[in-house]
């Protein structure tokens, strides 16, 4: 096991080189020149010249191939330069500090989806086909076909106008976080309820529950140990694709709750073509991605002895 | 002499469009004997099996009775011992502990993410009041017991590091461990390769010889079932054609049907005697 986990940390390496050139590459091939943008939004006539100074200031003169290993030099010391528009402002504060809040968002989207799902999920197979398992569907088929802006907002005219239970938006308190999270959680909970609720249908036929059903056992070790845990799976390895996506594709729900998370400080770079504010984004979602997909694969192994490297030989 | 332990009467399973899968299923089990069902697939062998201990799916209809007598057990059965009558947590009570089944396909039979002892251990605990520690113990000793090498290691193993042989042995130690009062065999020979099918039967035997229990052995191999049986019913198309002694049935048949699978395997050992240019007087041989 630990062979297998310093084989995956070294192969993560170029994977990641990889990704930062991508990232510095594609993001220099946006048309509009970065230091125009930057002049305008200082309200700064764009002269030729002030251009070309600003060219320089930003080191954008420079040819790519430099500008690239510059830029990966810095980023290998958790540099991530400064913002190309708020020249006082160092990319890695910016981020950190963006960052915290959409942790905390996605954290708690993700504990909800997990524990909402999990539960409804193994209460529809146990009572599948009927009236609960019916409604928990219609409702997973609601949320599936539900935007999560319109979704945001009939949550904020039903909880915080007509009920006045919550406020419509802002940051700090637990309040601020439930409607934010409820919206989150609300698509990836119908698809996990419907990954777990079929997989269990699937694996209650399996010729080993059969078996342990024979040897006498109880029915809620037959449903957990031998029908869950075998139904886990897909789940596990879409939760691990979701937990990146809460973290990065989150800036809707942001939006809508004024939540200051990455998501917004992000559309405000691509805007204004901040490439550092970008280029840092684009790698730290990369490094989250390449992480949570690392975990999921050690879970599995972990939970599937015949996924190990050595076929779980003791 | 011998007082019966379990007897099927007029056991009938339909499907909802009226499908008969079993028709009239009646037999009597005597205690410390061993029933041999043969039949062709789709006879409606397994599903005797799966009626008996109550795992029949919700969909099939069922009617007739399953008198069930056990002598040991501390059950209070409703119904004369009606197995079809009772509730679930009795049924729960008798698998594994007082019936025990024997299944066709050792290598799916075990979950694939549990090391064979937790499965065994689990099963312990699901029918004696002991802790893990005594499970674990007489788990080793019953993977000692069925003469496998190292229980220490076969506790840890995974189902998909032993060969079905071994599996099956386990599945076998682990039905006997709880000393049950009836053991159904669902073609426990059918999966495995001669030398495994020839250690089987030789621990069958051994169970027939050595321990007081009853087995029901459901096999489609007739070599099988003359090794091992002392009343054989025979069965076709959910019905029971025919049923009687080992003698009677392999020496004297009396239905069609009894015949012509006993004549089929007759050509076929004949076939079999030609090529090795070898005659054997006793048509009816073992498999082993």
């Amino acid at each position: 096991m630990l062979n297998y986990i310093i084989k995956r940390l070294t192969m993560m390496i170029p994977i990641l080189f990889g990704i930062s050139f991508i990232a510095f590459f594609l993001i220099n091939l946006a048309p509009s020149d970065p230091a125009e943008v930057a002049l305008r939004l200082n309200e700064i006539m764009p002269t030729p010249d002030a251009i070309e100074s600003m060219r320089q200031e930003l080191g954008l003169n420079k040819p790519f191939l430099e500008r690239y290993f510059i830029w990966l030099y810095d980023v290998l010391h958790l540099d991530f330069g400064r913002s190309f528009i708020h020249r006082d402002r160092l990319v890695w504060d910016e981020m950190i500090r963006s960052l915290i809040p959409t942790l905390i968002l996605a954290m708690s989207a993700f504990a909800f989806t997990l524990i909402i799902s999990l539960i409804l999920g193994v209460l529809c197979a146990i009572f599948a086909n009927s009236a609960f398992d019916h409604i928990v569907r219609i409702i997973i088929f609601l949320g599936t076909a539900m935007p999560s802006y319109w979704l945001g907002l009939l949550f904020i005219w039903l909880f915080a106008n007509y009920l006045d239970l919550l406020p419509t938006n802002g940051y700090g308190t637990w309040q601020n976080l439930i409607l934010p999270t409820l919206t989150l959680s609300f698509v990836y909970i119908s698809t996990y309820i419907r990954f777990i609720r079929n997989n269990m249908l699937e694996n209650k036929h399996n010729y080993s529950v059969f078996y342990a059903r024979s040897r006498g056992l109880k029915e809620r070790t037959i449903i957990v140990k031998h029908v869950l845990v075998n139904s886990l799976h897909t789940t596990i390895t879409a939760l691990g694709m979701t937990i990146p996506q809460l973290i990065a594709g989150s800036f809707v729900v942001e939006y809508i709750f004024s939540w200051p998370g990455l998501g917004r400080l992000c559309i405000a770079a691509i805007m204004n073509r901040d490439y550092p504010v970008i280029q840092a984004y684009i790698l730290i979602m990369a490094i989250l991605f390449v992480v949570c997909n690392f975990i999921v694969d050690i879970i599995h192994q972990w939970l599937d002895p015949r996924l190990r490297d050595n076929g779980g030989a003791v | 002499m011998s007082s019966s332990l379990l007897e099927v009467n007029k056991l009938t399973v339909t499907l909802d469009n009226g499908n008969k899968l079993l028709d009239d299923v009646s037999f009597t089990i005597n205690r410390h004997s061993c029933l041999g069902i043969v039949g062709e697939s789709g006879s409606g062998k397994s599903l005797t099996c799966k009626a008996i201990i109550g795992l029949l799916e919700p969909y099939f209809n069922v009617s007739g009775q399953i008198l069930f007598k056990p002598q040991q057990a501390k059950l209070t059965l409703a119904n004369n011992g009606d197995l079809l009558q009772q509730n679930k947590q009795t049924l729960k009570q008798i698998r594994g502990n007082v019936i025990s089944i024997i299944l066709q396909h050792p290598m799916s039979a075990f979950d694939p993410l549990y090391c064979i002892g937790k499965q065994v251990v689990e099963t312990l605990q699901a029918h004696q009041d002991i802790n893990k520690k005594q499970a674990m113990t007489k788990a080793l000793e019953m993977i000692e017991n069925i003469g496998l090498n190292n229980p220490q290691e076969i506790y840890k193993k995974y189902p998909h590091q032993l060969s079905g042989g071994m599996l099956q042995r386990i599945m076998i130690g682990l039905a006997l461990m709880l000393e049950p009062e009836l053991i159904i065999a669902d073609e426990p020979t059918t999966a495995l390769d001669s030398i495994s099918q020839f250690h089987i039967l030789k621990m069958f035997t051994e169970i027939k010889q050595n321990l007081k229990t009853t087995v029901i052995f459901i096999s489609h191999d007739l070599g099988v079932i003359h090794h091992i049986a002392d009343d054989i019913i025979v069965m076709n198309k959910g019905k029971i054609v025919e049923s009687g002694s080992r003698e009677q049935i392999f020496y004297h048949p009396q239905h069609d049907y009894t015949r012509y699978l006993i004549d089929t395997r007759k050509q076929l050992l004949n076939k079999f005697n030609a090529i090795i240019g070898f005659n054997n007087p006793n048509l009816i041989t073992e498999t082993t």
